[in-house]
This record gives structure tokens, sequence and C-alpha cells, in this order.
């Protein structure tokens, strides 16, 4: 086991990635995103996210948990309160092997910092890494404080409260 | 670089080479108003799509004309209805298996050489893998390779940009 979110994203991704979405609560969805659970064990898990093109998420955090986030694809603005948050459009660029010139780059995002999102228009994909501290892990969509994106989180949200 | 002679060797080949997850720079997301996709690897002809859907979603009948595709079950509760056929009923495998993964996992449900089919999503939601070989273009997405009733304004959208790039 891992003693924290970063321990666990390293060994996932050095790992080969292992594809193992779980039985119980892997699909989640909001107004503009949508998220797979890649990998459960114990208190951590990592969610794969896809987001709509030109969509936002207002600052938010997700209580009791630790994250790190990965980038895999599009056009992601992450930022964090307090933090410097550098513009990701001077990275819109292929690497030499035909990938985002961003894949596999981390941002941390510890519990109770609230974070934001901004998509550019191709869309985005990222991988969020969670140690859900004191509970089980669901979903971060799910565990949510702030403003929500939209009647679609709230139905979410509001179903997961409901079983 | 590496060549596959059709899509199931393709398959083998990823899942043995411990599914590299790579996705291309260009056109790797797409959206519909049922599911969204992740191109998660790409090389010459061959690609692999990561779908995630929405609940109690359907598509009607519908074809990728020119594209060999196959599906592997990640999660969740779907099925596929090829040529006409009745959605098969899975309800018997909605079980978990072993590591708390759902016990179809990793099961090829469909094999479709350009041929109609459906794709119907329960309550639970669904997530599949789509291994393709695309024969006569660059592959992009199956999504905006559709023919038949599309899915809603997003879907119309996204075939939209596909081909005015």
């Amino acid at each position: 086991m891992w003693n924290n979110v970063q321990e666990f994203r390293d060994w996932y991704m050095t790992s080969g990635m292992p594809l193992r979405p779980p039985f119980k609560n892997p699909v989640f969805h909001t107004d503009n995103a949508m998220s797979l659970c890649m990998f459960r064990e114990g208190r951590f898990q990592v969610e794969l996210y896809l987001t709509e093109p030109y969509s936002t998420s207002p600052p938010h955090t997700h209580p009791g948990v630790d994250s790190a986030f990965v980038y895999l694809a599009g056009n992601i603005q992450f930022s964090l309160e307090g933090r410097d948050n550098p513009d990701v459009q001077q990275w819109q660029k292929p690497s030499p092997e035909g990938y985002h010139m961003l894949l596999g780059k981390t941002v941390d995002s510890p519990d109770g910092i609230p974070h934001w999102l901004k998509i550019g228009p191709e869309g985005g994909a990222f991988l969020s890494f969670e140690h859900w501290k004191d509970k089980d892990p669901v979903s971060v969509t799910v565990n949510w404080d702030g403003e929500t994106v939209g009647s679609e989180h709230d139905k979410t949200i509001e179903k997961v409260k409901g079983e | 670089m590496k060549e596959w002679n059709e899509v199931e060797a393709f398959k083998d080949w990823w899942v043995a080479s411990g599914c590299p997850i790579r996705p291309p720079f260009e056109h790797p997301i797409h959206i519909t108003d049922m599911a969204y996709a992740l191109t998660v690897y790409r090389k010459g002809q061959y690609q692999i799509e990561l779908y995630i859907c929405k609940p109690n979603t359907q598509t009607q009948v519908h074809a990728h004309p020119g594209i060999e595709s196959l599906s592997v079950y990640l999660s969740g509760n779907l099925s596929f209805a090829t040529d006409g056929a009745p959605f098969p009923d899975l309800s018997a495998y909605q079980k978990e298996g072993a590591n708390g993964t759902h016990m179809l996992l990793g099961k090829s449900l469909e094999s479709i050489n350009g041929t109609p089919h459906a794709l119907k999503v329960n309550e639970e939601g669904g997530s599949f893998l789509l291994f393709q070989r695309w024969s006569h273009k660059k592959p992009r997405s199956v999504a905006v390779e559709y023919d038949g009733v599309t899915l809603g304004k997003k879907h119309d959208k996204q075939i939209e940009v596909a081909n005015v790039e």
C-alpha cells in the first residue's frame, strides 16, 4: 500500500497504468465532464476525466481528499488558489512522438486548497489520483465543496446521497 | 514501425504491451450527447478509443463505414446489438468479479466490420474500449464516421467540426 497520493501516482504510472475499473460506482457525469474510475484499491483510486470543449468548473475543493493530476490530452488550464498558475497555452504543441507535450506532467492538489479548471476548444483529458483519507472512495465529482457545474452535476450528487 | 494485419492482432499486441495510454495530440477527444471518448492510443490506421457512456442512453442502429472494430468491456452495464438482432440480455453477468472489478472486464463484446449495430447503456452507465482499423482514411473517431441517426446537437456539432477540418 501507499503512504500518500504521490506514492500511489508514481506506482501507477510506473506499473503500466493498470486498467481495472471497479464494479461499484465506476462512472459519473456532470454537465460538462464524465469520469471513469480506472483503478481503486483501499483508500486510493485514479479517475480518468474527459471534459467538454470551452467548459469551466468554478473554484471548489474535495474535502478529505489529497489529489494529484496528470495531464493526458487536450487543452486544460488547471489552477490552484495561492499558487503560480502558468498559462498552458504556451505548451499546446505536439511532442516529437506526436503526443501532447504536457503528457504525463503532474500537479499536486492538496486537501483544502481550492482549484478550478478552464478547458480550451480541444476538450481535455486528465487523470485524477486520489487519497481518500477518512472514507471509502466514490468520485471527487460527488465529494464536492463549492458551486457545482450545473443541474446535471446537482442530480449526480443527489443520487449518490440517496444511495 | 509495428504493424498489424487485423484488429484482433492489434488488440492482442496492445494488451501484451501493458495497455499503453498515449493519447495523440491531434483529435484525442470526442463528445456526443451520449458518451465521451478519448483516443488512448493511435498508430497508422489503428487506434483505440475509450468510451464513457451516460446512464439510460441508447443509439439507434448505425454503422461506421470502412472501419473494422472490436469492443472490449470495461465497466458498468451496456450491450451491443448487431445486424438487427435484439440487445443480448447480460443481466446474469452484472456481478462483481476478481479484484472488485466487473465480471465482464476484458471480455470482447462485438467484432464489427462496418456493419449496422446499436448500443444500449443501462442505469449504471458504462465504459468500453473500441479497437479500430480504418481502411480508407486517417483515424479520428467512430463518433464522427457515423452513418445513421445522430445522438443530438452535441453529436451533430462534433461531426460538423470534423467535416470542416
